[in-house]
């Protein structure tokens, strides 16, 4: 097993570079003038000058390379060019509105994604598994950004269940520690904010879950069909065992395998994937500063904020991976 | 008694007007709060709240008035600008910055000489894009403080918008105290997240990407803000600001979608306000290119294309036609100049007397994310006179890029004023200097001789009169030689709840917000 991790750690540090490098290149290949865009057409040539100076866009570009890897190396992600904030502060500041949101999405996608799956199986060809998997498969079709403004427009507009955007009402401010609004507001005892900031997560939070709820309900269904015609199963039916027991023990433990690894995957999609929800819900996460940085060809910002993700999303590979191993110990073998 | 019930009801009315939190929706946040530093409009959304400059534009207007300067002399050879600061006024008090300091020519000093270069002020190189790209350090030759209130500015030459520069954002006046004091601390940077102005508003909070709150200077100098706070939120989708304010969950929000505005009109809490703002757009035709050197092709092209038409298509008519290279608003415009003109046989008989009775066949670059409706719309009209036109779509970076390059031969432009003067249009964009600066602003290389005397002259006046007799025989010149199409003046629009008034959305610096309030 120890082998099995090590392996596996040494891994990541090529993809890592690899990554660095196609990130570094890919700013570079995209077209245009950093500076004439950040200063638009109102730049002249002095202000031009300046600005290249100070981005570095004058040297050679191994060298700005070079010198990116090593202040990343010693922990500096660099300072916006825009907003002159350090990277990583602004990450920070911005990374658990992007967390609390998916993982209010993640909660959803996973107990009506699991709930549906089952049930869909058990009733297999019924009414129910029909409309289900004719919903999953209208949810992973669905624009999000469509989804969200109809669920605006409907729960916002229409009856006033939820308010049209943002985290919290101007009239609460919260300040606490964990940055999550919801954990926050129970820390300073203050339950109208703590009801207000669930309100605003549930519509955001429902566009953000339709994919992986959907993806989620057909993956449950396939597997626990898989695993309904495995001999274990009709042996423990066979032997009277009840039928919630047959479903919930012997079932869906097995069928639940390969779907927590697509879990497991899907936090890190989701964290770093809710750019349109977070646009269309003026959520101020991580996704709505990459695309605004990207716009303005924030260099710093769009380096980092990529390396950040693909950290994530080797990691949570990672984690993945070593849990499957512990669960499936003939993965390690292999 | 009945004396005393107007004195009651009047006392009600002035009270009504008084309080309120006004939500002001917009699409991005701004980068920063250092006036001197950013160079986008969002950013001093806010700060043109807190911070405040030498002189200002009366609201919605380009008038200019006194304000932290109470008066001003102007030499005869207009070299010399001497200010006299008002007493009393102090900068703000917030939870980070609670030592109350007096306004002097020290904080001027300050201000200006951190971006002449004269006192380095942040760790890291940073550029002051705005102060470079309005040529300030060709302008000042120094500023001194002749004693505590009074600050006299020598310039290089005489420069007539000097004036209406001066009440640029990026003008503002900062704390040389507050700024020393985080000097101290080694938090220069501080000053672009924390700002402490003399301005009617003050920051209270700032959640980037979310929302700015600001409170009401209750020591403010001048007469007060009428509203308690204002909230400045940030809702990319214009789409969501329209349903956010038909919710009534904001008071503004601007840029709204055009296909929009009818229904948003049509709500019954809510106003639609529109006016042409300080912007033209407009096409340049490279005059270092062929067949744009030939002026009987570039009048040809302009009595070809339908700019009413243009204006009702592209804008949904929230615009008029442009006719002259600034707008109508703005003084010294030439209102005797009339429009080309939309006439087909006009324009073939000028094609043919140029030698392209055939037509020709060239191409129009634009950006991929504006304008696309545009290029079809102007390469439909030119084919009926025979030009054929390759439209070449470009990222935005690689668009502006390219034109400010002169790879062009057509190319969709634009210009929104800065400063209200005609200088910002007449000079900066269509002068010889213009064209000789690569990159350049003036997209059509137009270098007359006779034009760039005219606004250069202009330049240097002081008197108003003479200065718009200038601009207008300027207008002539270029209306005759035609180096562009003249499309559209866009209008400013913003929708707001029908009981916020007093916003104005016409001039500059729109997003002052010290003279709005709720109606009860």
């Amino acid at each position: 097993m120890l082998l099995f991790l090590l392996k596996r750690l040494l891994w990541t540090i090529p993809t890592l570079f690899g990554v660095s490098v196609l990130v570094f290149s890919m700013v570079h290949l995209v077209p245009g003038d950093p500076a004439l865009v950040i200063l638009g057409e109102h730049a002249n040539k002095e202000a031009l000058e300046a600005l290249r100076e100070q981005m570095g866009l004058n040297k050679p570009l191994l060298e700005q390379y070079l010198s990116y890897m090593d202040h990343i190396l010693h922990g500096d992600l660099g300072i916006s060019l825009v907003s002159g904030e350090s990277v990583l502060e602004a990450f920070l500041q911005r990374f658990p509105a992007t967390l609390e949101l998916s993982l209010s999405a993640l909660l959803i996608a996973i107990v009506i994604g699991l709930a549906t799956g089952i049930l869909a199986a058990i009733k297999r060809y019924s009414l129910f598994d029909n409309l289900s998997m004719g919903f999953a498969l209208a949810g992973v079709s669905m624009p999000v950004f469509w989804l969200g403004l109809m669920l605006i427009y409907f729960f916002s507009v229409n009856l006033g269940w939820f308010p049209v955007f943002g985290r919290l009402n101007d009239a609460y401010y919260l300040d606490g520690p964990t940055g999550f609004y919801l954990i926050d507001s129970l820390i300073a005892g203050n339950l109208p904010a703590f009801w207000d900031a669930l309100r605003h997560l549930v519509l955001p939070s429902i566009a953000l879950a339709t994919i992986p709820t959907a993806i989620i309900a057909r993956m449950t269904r396939t597997s626990m069909l898989e695993v309904l015609q495995e001999d274990y199963v009709r042996t423990a039916q066979a032997k009277g065992c009840a039928p919630w027991r047959v479903v919930l023990i012997h079932t869906l433990r097995n069928a639940l395998i390969p779907v927590t690894t697509v879990v497991g995957l899907m936090l890190a999609g989701l964290l770093a994937g809710s750019i349109l929800t977070e646009t269309t819900f003026s959520w101020p996460g991580v996704g709505r500063w990459m695309v605004n940085a990207l716009n303005q060809r924030d260099f710093p910002i769009i380096q980092s904020s990529s390396l950040i993700v693909a950290v994530i999303f080797v990691g949570a590979n990672l984690v993945v991976d070593i849990l499957y191993a512990c669960i499936n110990p003939q993965i390690r073998l292999s | 008694m009945r004396t005393l019930t107007l004195f009651c009801l009047s006392c009600l009315c002035l009270w009504a007007k008084e309080g309120g939190t006004l939500i002001y929706a917009r699409g991005a946040d701004g980068s920063g709060m250092d006036p001197a530093l950013v160079v986008d409009g969002e950013s001093y959304a806010a700060t043109c709240n807190i911070y405040e400059t030498l002189v200002r534009f009366k609201y919605g207007s380009t008038e200019i008035e006194p304000a932290l300067a109470g008066s001003w002399e102007i030499s005869k050879n207009g070299l010399t600008y001497t200010f006299h600061l008002r007493h009393g006024v102090y900068f703000q008090t917030t939870r980070y910055w609670d030592q109350k300091s007096e306004l002097t020519a020290k904080d001027v000093l300050f201000s200006f000489e951190r971006q002449m270069g004269k006192v380095p002020y942040y760790k890291g190189a940073k550029s002051y894009g705005y102060w470079a790209s309005m040529g300030m350090s060709s302008i000042i030759k120094k500023i001194e403080a002749l004693d505590k209130y009074t600050v006299r500015f020598t310039l290089k030459h005489p420069e007539a918008p000097f004036l209406a520069d001066l009440g640029m954002d990026f003008l503002s006046v900062l704390s040389a105290d507050y700024a020393a004091h985080l000097k101290s601390l080694n938090k220069e940077d501080e000053l672009t997240r924390k700002p402490i102005g003399t301005g009617p508003f003050k920051l209270a909070t700032w959640f980037r990407d979310d929302k700015i709150v600001l409170l009401k200077n209750t020591d403010y100098w001048g007469p007060k803000a009428h509203l308690d706070r204002v909230v400045l939120r940030v809702i990319p989708n214009p789409s969501v600001r329209a349903l956010a304010l038909q919710r009534g969950e904001v008071s503004i929000i601007s840029a709204p979608n055009r296909n929009e505005i009818p229904r948003l009109a049509s709500l019954p809490g809510v106003a639609v306000d529109e006016k042409p703002g300080l912007f033209v757009t407009w096409m340049s035709l490279n005059l270092e290119k062929k067949p744009f050197d030939n002026r009987l092709v570039r009048l040809a092209i302009n009595h070809a294309i339908n700019t009413p038409d243009y204006v009702k298509i592209v804008y949904e008519n929230y615009a008029t036609p442009a006719i002259n290279p600034m707008p109508p608003s703005m003084w010294g415009y030439n209102k005797d100049i009339k429009p080309y003109g939309y006439d087909l046989k006009v324009a073939k008989e000028l094609l043919a007397k140029a030698g392209y009775a055939n037509g020709f066949e060239t191409t129009l670059f634009t950006a991929s994310k504006y304008n696309k409706q545009a290029a079809e719309f102007v390469q439909a009209q030119l084919a009926k006179i025979g030009i054929k036109v390759k439209i070449e779509f470009f990222e935005w970076g690689t668009y502006l890029k390219k034109v400010a390059m002169g790879e062009h031969k057509m190319a969709f432009s634009g210009w929104k004023a800065d400063t209200p003067d005609p200088d910002n249009f007449l000079y900066i964009l269509w002068s010889k200097e213009a064209a000789a600066e690569i990159p350049t602003r003036n997209g059509s290389f137009y270098k007359s001789d006779v034009y760039s005397k005219l606004v250069t002259k202009a330049k240097y006046l002081s008197n108003q009169a003479k200065r718009t007799a200038l601009y207008q025989k300027a207008q002539e010149v270029f209306h005759d030689d035609a180096p562009w199409v003249p499309l559209a003046y866009p209008y400013s629009i913003v929708a707001r709840l029908k009981s916020v008034q007093g916003y104005q959305v016409s001039g500059v610096q729109i997003n002052r917000f010290a003279n709005v309030y709720f109606s009860k």
